[in-house]
């Protein structure tokens, strides 16, 4: 990682049609809320009546102004972006195909890793009920029995790092994937050894 | 004046007392123990204080769990991280150019060069003292300004003018913060849209939920911060060294240490450093304006009242002083604007609100510094402002804090040069793996997980497209309360669509706030012009 300061942006490259774009996708976006999800997903509406007569904010009233607000500054983004030209406008950034890859690849080795989570506890269960090792009539339960309840975040878990780890150096070491089993070992330790009425995944949503 | 010395005496021993009045350390301990995981992660390159601190959270609050009586350790060891870290951050820049954190970038244009001329010892000892000194400079300035602004602030100020000063600091930081202050504007308004997700304040059922019953009790707080933050600097620092092809690993040689900083030096130091924590602690108190910008600020100033200003740039301790002192001074005076206020101003504020937010029925503002009399009723209960009481608690912990920063600090940072050789490659995806695994834990399943992965893909579009992060996380924080504030406004007006002009403090703000977007567009745009 370059060293950077974290609340500032320098070295942000400008232009681009990334400001007509972000300002176009914003106004998208407050139509969208304001004629399609609000009406249906909003069942106070913007202002009602209180039981004394008054008439008070309904749950729609704060969401409605807040997009109402990202209108001028949308317009003012894609007038500063028009009037500029080509490449003008306020500082902005960029998202390449390149960056969608790499998007595509971490989401793939993150959901690979949490499938191999929840999956490879009851993997583990199988294959001990397979070998005589224990007779579990499923994973639910054996999720109260060490090591059967970790077994599942102790492979996901070592998995992620190892995944990350290659992603980072394009290649992965033995000590690379010690590394993420013993990283992982220590959460368990942590987690499920010293600190009581924690569920680590996936066992909370079993 | 009796009042206070009341208070302030409750402040100190509830840090010390149990809730059965028995003696109790635990906070002292974990502000000792966050001072040194601080310290040392202000020593890895790669990590930061807020970083290890949106890690710790959810870890500590799964030890300690969410009752008042969670707040003091997990408090205790936030500002410990908090601290620390920005002790720590020298180490590397002065021995090896690569800042421990961002806040210590500056550091390193004298302090490395100080370090290759065999002064490293005397830079690093300089850089512990005058961050030390400017720490606690700015504390001292927190514990006076933040009572004197919450009590001013509460006479004056009623549901339209808060709403307004609301406003008016998310526009400050979106245009101090970063390049492109309307995106920051939009992204701020974006983080307050995200965080109305399910929760109503009129008890009519959940919206925009998108029909998925789990959105119902609102989006998890801690882990969207987390992704947000975190995650997101996580995957944009895998993929910048993926495709620099950056095998992370430290230089192999410490440089020659040298000789130690003598009591003489330090005590000729203290007006520079007095002046660089002035810098800082001024900086500090606005919201979003970072320590980044007080450090420059600092050693410019250093630099022109210098009689060598030559020798800046080329290994002046004067320069490290100016830096150390101006950004650790940031750190304190951040705090006011939370005490004071509840606005955070900066990452590390951030997590100590999500941190009050999340434990127990203490919160931040103006009502904290209510001074009611302290009567005590038999039979029934003392009746006082528990919440002052737990703000003296808070400001006896920084002070432990910083007793453990002159001490424990100036042990430490002569032994954390190895922490270098940690290779990012490695830790990072192991961090990631950690903050997932919070995150989970914290918030109790795979809605936690999904929604820290969720944030983590939308700041890493933010970070990507130059939009500030920071605009987004205080507007995700601060919707409640302003959403709160502006209904509240509405309702007392009896309805009226002008309810925010009807006061002219409100009016000064908002136009404040239109002024200050135009100025910082038109500067944007002269900027990119030039």
């Amino acid at each position: 990682m370059k060293p950077r300061p974290v609340e500032t942006d320098a070295g942000v490259p400008s232009g681009g049609r990334w400001n007509l774009w972000l300002g176009g996708g914003t106004l998208v976006l407050v139509a969208l809320c304001l004629f399609v999800w609000f009406p249906r997903d909003i069942s106070s509406g913007f202002l009602k009546k209180s039981l004394t007569g008054n008439t008070i904010p309904g749950d729609a009233f704060f969401p409605v102004l807040l997009v109402m607000l990202m209108v001028p500054l949308a317009l003012l983004l894609i007038v500063g972006a028009l009037r500029a030209g080509q490449g003008g406008g306020e500082a902005v950034g960029r998202v390449s195909l390149q960056n969608l890859l790499f998007l595509l690849y971490a989401s793939l080795a993150t959901g690979g890793a949490l499938v191999l989570m929840a999956l490879g506890g009851p993997l583990v269960v199988w294959v001990s009920n397979g070998m005589g090792l224990s007779d579990f009539t499923s994973y639910r339960a054996a999720s109260g029995t060490f090591p059967y309840n970790v077994s599942g975040f102790f492979l996901g878990g070592t998995a992620l790092s190892a995944c990350y780890i290659y992603i980072t150096r394009r290649r992965l070491r033995g000590r690379d994937l010690l590394v993420s089993a013993l990283s992982t070992a220590l959460l368990i330790l942590i987690f499920a050894g010293l600190l009581d009425n924690i569920q680590l995944p996936p066992n909370a949503d079993l | 004046m009796d009042i206070l010395l009341q208070y302030l005496a409750l402040g100190i021993s509830s840090v010390f007392t149990a809730a059965d009045g028995s003696l109790w350390l635990m906070p002292v301990a974990m502000v000792l123990i966050g001072v040194v995981i601080g310290i040392l992660v202000g020593a890895t390159p790669g990590l930061s204080g807020p970083f290890a601190m949106a890690i710790a959270l959810p870890v500590l609050v799964s030890i300690f769990g969410y009752g008042n009586e969670a707040l003091y350790p997990v408090l205790g060891c936030l500002l410990g991280i908090m601290k620390g870290a920005t002790v720590g951050g020298a180490v590397p820049a002065i021995l090896f150019n690569t800042p421990g954190t961002p806040d210590a970038f500056l550091t390193t244009v004298d302090g490395y060069p100080l370090a290759q001329k065999g002064q490293g010892r005397r830079a690093i000892q300089t850089a512990h003292f005058a961050s030390v000194v400017g720490d606690n400079f700015s504390d001292l300035v927190l514990f006076i300004a933040a009572p004197v602004l919450a009590v001013a602030v509460e006479r004056v100020l009623g549901l339209p003018e808060k709403s307004a000063l609301i406003i008016l600091s998310l526009c400050f930081m979106a245009a101090v913060v970063g390049k492109a202050p309307l995106k920051g504007l939009i992204g701020g308004l974006l983080g307050m849209f995200v965080s109305l997700v399910g929760t109503t304040m009129s008890w009519d059922g959940p919206r925009m939920t998108l029909g998925i019953p789990e959105l119902g009790g609102g989006l998890p707080l801690t882990s969207c911060v987390l992704g947000v933050l975190v995650l997101s600097e996580v995957l944009i620092a895998v993929e910048d060294m993926r495709k620099d092809r950056i095998h992370a690993s430290g230089p192999v040689q410490t440089p020659e240490m040298g000789p130690k900083l003598s009591w003489v030096e330090r005590w000729r130091m203290m007006p520079a450093i007095l002046r660089g924590a002035s810098i800082g602690t001024m900086i500090g108190a606005l919201p979003g304006i970072g320590t980044t910008t007080a450090a420059t600020l600092s050693h410019d100033t250093a630099r022109r009242r210098s009689k060598t200003p030559e020798a800046f740039g080329n290994g002046a301790i004067e320069g490290v002083v100016a830096t150390e002192s101006a950004n650790s001074a940031v750190s304190g005076a951040n705090l006011i604007p939370v005490m004071s206020l509840g606005i955070p101003g900066n990452f590390a504020a951030v997590f100590i609100i999500l941190a009050v937010e999340t434990i127990g029925d203490f919160a931040f503002g103006p009502q904290v510094f209510r001074f009611t009399p302290i009567k005590e009723i038999e039979g029934f209960d003392t009746i006082m402002n528990r919440d002052l009481v737990m703000a003296f608690g808070l400001f006896t912990m920084m002070v432990i804090a910083n007793i453990c920063n002159w001490s424990v600090g100036s042990f430490l940072m002569g032994q954390l040069g190895r922490l270098i050789h940690i290779p990012k490659d490695v830790m990072l995806p192991v961090i990631l793996t950690v903050s997932l695994t919070a995150a989970y834990v914290q918030d109790g399943g795979y809605v936690g997980l999904l929604s820290a992965c969720a944030f983590a893909v939308i700041g890493y579009f933010l970070r990507r497209l130059g939009v500030s992060i920071l605009p987004f996380v205080i507007g995700f924080l601060l919707a409640p309360t302003l959403e709160g504030l502006i209904r509240g406004s509405f309702t007392a007006s009896g309805g009226d669509p002008l309810f925010l002009l009807k006061s002219p403090i409100a009016v000064v703000m908002l136009a404040l706030s239109i002024w200050l977007l135009v100025r910082m567009f038109r500067q944007s745009r002269a900027s990119l012009k030039a």
